[in-house]
């Protein structure tokens, strides 16, 4: 596995992958399937993903670096990952602060998930 | 962080948050004339709708006008040199008592630019200014004593209601050339402090002496309902101010306290006391060195000013895991007080023409939980919130009500 990613490095821009304790990305998974590959720095705002990625024991999602929201849509996770960029991007910064969009028809998911989250 | 139903939380007890805010002032213009004095003044100072431009009264019927001459948020960052550091300044005529910026009005060719500035006087007549061109656009003539504030009705709807020591609130429409439309009565003393919910254009909050706390639901702009009354303060009420999602109104009054209502329920969210322990009837109904003059939210709905009698203007951050402090000392009696579009800044007026501004460099990014409860209840009519309650976890419906 160290041989093939040393020669990729050679071949193309390398991004890094979700394998490993120390990977640099980290997979969100919704209810319906979907698969947000987000940077491990970003996903870990949430509390919960936080605990869950490198919380003490055994845990699958240690392991895989995948975390399964059997409750959270497409729809919703989408946004959520959305506020992890934005939230990473205007903390401590003096640019200007866009407001967060978010569509009233998505606000009560949104919620639960934020919730649950801890984010 | 709980809100129980009789939470009170004091300013001398409560945590202060960790940096202390860079103040900036702006000095009076008048300070040097030793003859002057203000009297029956009221320092107001506000930001336009998108933060470029900034006004406030500088005394005697001036008003000063910053503006960085472009449409990025104005900054205050230069030093200000009296009157020549003003982009621009407009004689009213009279004690300006209140003002306010207004949404664009597209109709009218005079009202069509993002600078339209109402000021109300201390007689009773209101001008609308274009704050950058110094021309008056409208002179509304009707109340017969001091216009003591003016809101203007969300969604585009152009209407303009100003509240008056003459116990009457009055609606102007501004896209008919400021016709005015009603005249609503029901206060039995002068009226201090009026403003329209941001997200509802039917309800609209007015606050007065007696200890007078109105919400009105106006119909359409010709007619209006009986208020409903909100009890629980003790003196006369100074100001009022709404939650950006339409949730929450902030009450400011003499009694030394600010009282945080949740409009849906007509209760008491929290009470922000100033003195502490909190008066006894008799202080509470009288003087107590505590009057509270002015409360506003900012535009993220998570932090709330007040500006108090002992000398001290005080931001309280809501949403952190306590309700935390920041104070700065005041060096005059302020009257007013107001926070930037960009939540960086809130400009406090003081009672001789000057302004300090509080900055804070690093606003802090709201949770997502906050985010989203805002942008539902902007969404959510008053009357779907409790069906939509019936389907949520019971600790998610408290969230959403403020309640938790």
């Amino acid at each position: 596995m160290g041989d093939e990613r040393a020669e990729k490095m050679e071949d193309e821009d390398f991004y890094g992958g979700c394998e490993g304790s120390d990977s640099a990305y980290v997979k969100l998974i919704s209810s319906d399937g979907h698969e947000f590959v987000i940077k491990r720095e970003y996903a870990l705002t949430s509390g919960t993903i936080k605990s869950m990625l490198s919380g003490p024991g055994q845990f699958a999602e240690n392991e895989t670096n995948e975390v399964y929201f059997r409750e959270i849509p497409s729809h919703v996770l989408a946004k959520v990952c959305q506020y992890f960029i934005y939230k990473n991007r205007y903390t401590n910064s003096s640019a200007e602060i866009p407001e967060f969009e978010i569509t009233p028809e998505i606000a009560l998911e949104l919620l639960m998930a934020a919730n649950f989250l801890d984010c | 962080m709980h809100f129980s139903d009789n939470a009170v939380i004091f300013a001398a007890k409560a945590q202060r948050s960790e940096e202390t805010p860079e103040v900036r002032d702006i000095a009076s213009v008048f300070a040097s004339n030793s003859l002057w004095k203000p009297v029956d003044e009221t320092t107001c100072c506000d930001f336009s709708l998108n933060g470029s431009v900034f006004a406030w009264s500088l005394g005697q019927g001036f008003v000063g006008i910053l503006t960085n001459g472009d449409d990025n948020h104005v900054d205050f960052e230069s030093p200000f040199h009296g009157l020549n550091s003003c982009t621009r300044v407009i004689d009213c005529g009279e004690n300006v008592t209140s003002l306010v910026f207004l949404p664009r009005i597209p109709g009218s060719k005079k009202c069509d630019h993002d600078a339209l500035l109402a000021t109300g006087l201390r007689r009773g007549p209101i001008k609308v200014w274009n704050a950058l061109t110094g021309d008056v656009c409208n002179i509304l003539f009707d109340h017969t004593s001091r216009v003591t504030s003016l809101t203007f009705a969300p969604k585009g709807l152009n209407l303009l209601v100003s509240s008056s020591h003459d116990k009457t609130l009055k609606v102007w429409d501004m896209a008919d050339n400021g016709n005015m439309c009603m005249t609503m009565r029901a206060h039995k003393q002068s009226i201090n402090a009026c403003a329209y919910s941001p997200t509802d254009s039917q309800m609209l909050a007015s606050v007065g002496g007696g200890r007078e706390v109105f919400l009105w639901n106006l119909t359409n702009k010709r007619r209006t309902g009986r208020p409903t009354q909100l009890l629980g303060h003790r003196n006369d009420v100074r100001s009022c101010a709404w939650s950006p999602d339409g949730a929450l109104l902030a009450t400011g009054s003499n009694d030394s306290s600010v009282i945080v209502w949740d409009v849906v329920s007509k209760t008491k969210v929290i009470t922000l006391g100033h003195m502490c322990p909190m008066p006894s009837s008799i202080y509470a109904g009288g003087a107590n060195g505590h009057w509270v003059s002015c409360v506003a939210f900012s535009r993220d709905g998570t932090k709330l000013v007040s500006t108090c009698e002992d000398d001290r203007a005080r931001i309280w951050h809501l949403y952190d895991n306590h309700i935390s402090v920041d104070e700065i000392p005041l060096s005059k009696v302020a009257t007013r007080c107001t926070f930037s579009p960009n939540g960086k800044y809130a400009a406090i007026g003081q009672a001789d023409g000057s302004v300090k501004i509080m900055c804070d460099s690093n606003v802090k990014i709201p949770s997502l939980a906050h985010l989203s409860r805002m942008a539902a209840r902007k969404d959510t009519k008053q009357d779907k919130l409790q069906t939509i309650g019936q389907t949520l976890p019971y600790l998610i419906n408290q969230y959403l009500r403020y309640r938790c």
